[in-house]
């Protein structure tokens, strides 16, 4: 531009100069020429020659003088349209920038307050163009709209900016409503330029970074309270082991502040069976195989104790995949692993009373309850002895029962103790458990036993009593060599099997009682049948030789007298023959009796051979070995579909050989003879019964008619000696049945017998 | 005691009237065959195998039928026939066991033990004939023809 101006000024001083030469030309040329040239005429040619002479010599002066200058100026002006360009183009590139600028900007007059230039991100935080927004006034009116916070929030701008101090002329988190009533957060800043009279503004909008801001800050609190208020203790922990941040609950866990954690490294509080498996797994973690695991684990308390916990880690690594640190998240199971463990302890006492209950129900000797009891008891309690005593109210002592110990202690079983030697005696009597908590300090032991205990390096005592039905029958008995040993629990465990191994030992011992007398009681049958078959024997020779030695006499009685009837029949008169005929008669019959005898007794006592017997086709081939042809003639007789039943068949025979024939005998004094056999089903027995139309008999005699020897004729009414009928209730009885006779005199009988259904 | 080796029928019978009864029966059916009657079984034993008393008979030569009561004194028919029926020379010879009753035990073991037959002694003479009867038909004619 300075370039521009100098050529300008040449231009001018040329000018000038022209004008000046030029003025001098004009006022003195003509006087100058009139010097020399008075002539009129010439002068006046001369003049015009003058004329063209001052147009020659102007023209030179411009060309020489102007030319170069002009030409200057052309590439001035050149320039100059050049560089419009070049600042239009500035102006664009500024623009450009200034549009896609991520912040606000606009810039105003101070004194008018009004807006000259907004860019893009100005009118796009505030929502409104620059045609709305002309002014200061309108500004805050459109972007506060609400009344009283728009008061305050201009006041105070208004008063910053008034102060001319840049350093208050920023303002932060001020709350905007856009154009489209979205809530905006920004940050304002203003910048003056007082020379110019102008004022520029910047504006953010920092709602995203707000929120952002505002949820990192929440996310921060709640992490904080998390890790402070959680219910599981959490730890930070360096790769070396060293604690780094430790929470309140992992404090209370292990009993140590948070500075002594601070201080400690995790085997120092990892109980040392533990310390292996969490190395192991630390390894793994820092060998890369994996990021988290979770193991149970013990840590010892502060105070001593064992604190079982389930620990969670997972390490957190660096962008070189090495290990930054490690959370671990501890849960106290010490209370689960206690309840297990109680629950285990709840289920072996189940599981040994159940196993006691059981030896009593198989009931196991006294020996075996008592041996397998001890054995179970002790390693429930875990204690190294267990003893149990049973009390010989008779001859006054004690008896070492059973013994069960971890090693081999001197009291043996079957030791023997004075009853008067245990002072205790009388508490146990009253069902009192005796609990010593220290041997060493009770001044006088009780018992040699006890003091043998002693020896053993027992330190501590529980004695229960054995109680059934208020008597003492024992005492159980376990030591162990810790001071103190036996918990509340424990007693109560002790208790309960001692209740319930004093109604083992009770019952066994009634058991073996009950054996024992059944082992009396079986030799005493053995005995007594052992006489009953002597008996029966001797019965049976008797019978024997009753059939022989009885029948014998009888053979000869009637064979000789046959030989009198035979032999001397001419020297006797009838009278004569009818007498030995008697006697032959009554031989006869006498022989009769004893074969009915034999028969009778031969019923009971033979075999039964069972078989399935076809009853109807029996009781045909009966009656048609039985029957005469007159009999077949005149009897009326009736057989239904009978059942097949299961039974000796030679005997059930028997039984209709007799219920038949008496039925004929007793029906042929009739003229019209009818027999009807039948049955039929009652209480899963079948019921054969055999009816005639015959003599019948008096009911009231119908109990006696099963009778042996019993008879309701006599004998020339009808034949017979009152064997059969006690015969048949003899074998229907053998096979599991009843008989029973109805009838009426005259008015026929009815004969029944049941036999049980296959 | 040369009409011992003659015996051809041993009966052996402690009742004597049950012997004379058989002897009578014998006689109506017309058999005349010699016969021994021995009224114990020690004593049959003895004459069996030509011992003691018969020491100087011949070994039963010529016997054909024993009749054996079952009930013997000393020792009883049981044995004497077990005695009969386990010696190789005698166990040939026909036993014959007369008993007083069906009793179904004796019979078998009688059987069992090597007997022929038996006869149940009836007191009813006529059957006691008819059963010798069939037995002499048997046993002793049929031998003799």
């Amino acid at each position: 531009m300075g370039k521009n101006l100098i050529q300008i000024t040449q231009i001018q001083r040329i000018i000038v100069l022209y004008i000046v030469v030029a003025c001098i030309w004009i006022l003195f040329s003509d006087q100058f020429l009139q010097w020399f040239f008075s002539d009129i005429v010439l002068n006046s040619r001369l003049q015009t020659y003058k004329g063209w002479f001052f147009v020659m010599a102007s023209g030179v002066y411009f060309y020489s003088y102007l030319e170069p200058k002009i030409k200057e100026i052309d590439i001035l002006h050149g320039l100059i349209i050049e560089s419009k360009e070049d600042v239009k183009k500035k102006n664009e590139f500024i623009e450009t920038i200034l549009d896609n600028l991520p912040i606000g900007l606009a810039v105003n007059y101070i004194d008018e307050g009004s807006a000259s230039y907004m860019n893009k991100e100005f009118e796009n935080i505030y929502g409104w163009p620059s045609e709305i927004i002309t002014d200061i006034d309108s500004f805050f009116k459109h972007v506060y709209p609400d009344p009283v916070y728009r008061k305050q929030v201009q006041e105070g701008i208004m008063e910053d900016i008034g102060s001319g101090d840049i350093g208050r002329m920023q303002w932060d988190s001020l709350e905007i409503i856009s154009k489209n009533g979205e809530k905006r957060i920004i940050s304002a800043k203003n910048i003056p330029i007082y020379k110019q009279n102008l004022m520029i503004s910047t504006v953010q909008d920092i709602t995203r970074r707000k929120q952002a801001e505002d949820e990192l800050k929440m996310s921060e609190k709640l992490f904080k309270s998390l890790f402070e208020q959680a219910a599981v203790g959490i730890a930070q922990v360096s790769p070396g082991g060293q604690f780094l941040k430790i929470n309140s609950r992992f404090c209370e866990i292990i009993g140590y502040s948070e500075n002594e954690l601070l201080n400690l490294d995790f085997k120092t509080i990892t109980h040392h069976d533990d310390i292996y498996l969490a190395e192991q797994c630390i390894k793994d973690v820092f060998s890369g195989i994996t990021d988290k695991f979770e193991i149970e684990k013990r840590y010892i308390h502060k105070n001593g104790s064992i604190v079982w916990v389930k620990l969670y880690s997972r390490v957190v690594r660096d962008e070189f995949d090495s290990v930054k640190y490690a959370i671990a998240v501890i849960v106290d199971l010490t209370k689960r692993k206690q309840a297990e463990l109680k629950i285990r302890q709840y289920n072996e006492r189940f599981n040994m009373l159940h196993e006691i209950d059981k030896s009593i129900i198989s009931s196991f000797s006294t020996e075996q309850i008592a041996d397998n009891v001890l054995k179970r008891l002790r390693k429930l309690v875990s204690c190294p002895f267990a003893r149990l005593m049973l009390l010989d109210s008779e001859n006054n002592d004690m008896l070492v029962f059973a013994v069960e110990s971890s090693y081999d202690s001197q009291i043996k079983k079957g030791t023997h103790l004075k009853l008067s030697q245990n002072l205790n005696i009388e508490k146990l009597e009253r069902g009192e458990s005796l609990l010593i908590s220290d041997l060493r300090e009770v001044k006088e032991p009780s018992s040699p036993l006890a003091k043998l205990l002693i020896k053993e390096g027992m330190r501590s005592a529980l004695s229960v009593p054995l109680i059934v039905e208020n008597k003492l029958i024992g005492v159980l008995n376990l030591a162990s060599s810790e001071i103190n040993f036996f918990s509340k629990e424990c007693h109560e465990i002790v208790y309960e099997v001692a209740t319930q191994l004093a109604i083992a030992v009770h019952q066994s011992e009634l058991n073996t009682q009950i054996q024992q007398n059944s082992i009396e009681l079986e030799e005493r049958v053995k005995e007594r049948t052992s006489q009953l078959e002597n008996t029966n024997k001797e019965l049976e020779s008797f019978a024997y030789s009753v059939s022989h030695d009885l029948r014998a006499p009888l053979r000869a009685i009637d064979a000789y007298s046959q030989i009198v009837v035979e032999d001397y029949a001419n020297k006797l008169d009838d009278e004569g023959i009818r007498l030995l005929n008697v006697v032959r008669e009554n031989s006869q019959k006498m022989d009769q009796l004893i074969k009915d005898i034999l028969s009778m007794s031969k019923v009971t006592r033979i075999e039964l051979r069972y078989s399935t017997i076809d009853m109807e086709s029996m009781v045909y081939s009966v009656y048609e070995e039985i029957a005469t042809h007159d009999q077949k003639d005149t009897f009326d007789l009736s057989i239904s579909s009978l059942p097949q039943c299961y039974g000796d068949s030679v005997l059930i025979k028997k039984v209709w050989s007799n219920l038949l024939s008496n039925a004929l005998k007793y029906t042929m004094p009739k003229d019209e003879r009818i027999i009807e056999v039948g049955n039929y089903s009652e209480n899963g027995k079948n019921v054969y019964y055999v009816k005639d139309n015959g003599v019948g008999f008096n009911a009231k005699y119908a109990e006696k008619l099963f009778g042996i020897f019993q008879r309701l004729h006599r004998t020339d009414e009808f034949e017979g000696t009152g064997v059969g009928l006690a015969i048949v209730q003899q074998i229907i009885h053998r096979h599991g049945g009843e008989v029973w006779a109805e009838g009426k005199i005259n008015k026929g009988s009815k004969f029944y017998f049941s036999m049980p259904e296959r | 005691m040369e009409e011992d080796d003659e015996i051809e029928i041993l009966l052996v019978e402690d009742n004597p009237y049950d012997a004379e009864l058989a002897l009578r029966a014998f006689k109506k059916n017309n058999i005349y065959n010699p016969i021994k009657v021995l009224d114990d079984g020690e004593e049959a034993l003895d004459f069996i195998f030509c011992r003691g008393e018969y020491n100087e008979r011949g070994m039963c030569k010529k016997i054909k039928v024993i009749l054996l009561d079952l009930k013997l004194p000393k020792i009883n028919g049981l044995e004497v026939l077990k005695a009969i029926k386990t010696d190789p020379v005698t166990k040939k010879i026909p036993v014959v066991m007369l008993t007083s009753s069906k009793e179904e035990s004796d019979i078998v073991e009688s059987y069992n033990l090597g007997a022929n037959s038996y006869i149940v002694k009836p007191v009813d003479f006529n059957k006691f004939v008819e059963a010798v009867r069939d037995l002499g038909l048997y046993w002793l004619l049929l031998n003799q023809v």
